[in-house]
């Protein structure tokens, strides 16, 4: 899976501990969240989907 | 997201209940008449504990230590940690249950039965658990 994440925080010149506390996650998690270490749950894929009003099949795609 | 429940059925033995292990190795202790060794013991446990929830806010990994993972991230990290040492205290426990049961037909100082019991209950508690977790998702 690959994510645009780090794209969309950056259009929003966020740094990854301000959307961490607007997701309520730390800055450990956005940070692995962004890089793909770590998949997000469906609660928190939508969450960021909903923080950036995109569709969560826009933020988060398989690769390719 | 966000877990900041005091007390979770998934994670019921953690460090920072570990008061109630003091307290029952201090009485313990003390049934056995060692009761300078049961205060220390009490406090030293207690102690520590204080020490880590003094530096929670300032740590992720001390926070999963004490039992309340900031995220569902170090949840899974927790989960995962806690699969991993059950794991290995399982191959433990059947390795020394393999040496004390040669050790007591070998005639050595052995005794098999606890180490048997605790693998048994380890086993069962695994076996009880995918029935549960089948049965709630």
């Amino acid at each position: 899976m690959q994510n645009d994440v780090r794209h969309l925080r950056e259009v929003k010149a966020l740094s990854q501990g301000d959307l961490a506390k607007q997701l309520g996650v730390s800055r450990q998690t956005v940070n692995a969240i962004e890089t793909g270490r770590y998949l997000p749950s469906l609660p928190l894929a939508l969450a960021i989907g909903r923080f950036f009003g995109r569709a969560i099949e826009e933020v988060f795609h398989v690769d390719g | 997201m966000s877990t900041g429940r005091w007390f979770s059925r998934d994670r019921w033995f953690t460090a920072e209940r570990g008061w109630v292990i003091a307290a029952v190795k201090a009485a313990v202790t003390v049934v056995v008449m060692l009761v300078w060794h049961a205060f220390f013991l009490y406090g030293l446990i207690v102690m520590s504990l204080v020490g880590l929830r003094a530096l929670m806010p300032k740590s992720e990994t001390v926070s999963v230590l004490l039992g309340v993972p900031v995220d569902e991230r170090w949840e899974s990290i927790s989960t995962r940690a806690w699969a991993l040492a059950g794991q290995v205290i399982f191959i433990g426990l059947l390795v020394t249950l393999v040496a004390m049961q040669v050790g007591q037909t070998q005639g050595w100082v052995g005794y098999s039965t606890p180490y048997a019991l605790v693998s048994a209950a380890l086993a069962v508690a695994y076996l009880g658990g995918v029935v549960f977790y089948r049965w709630r998702q």
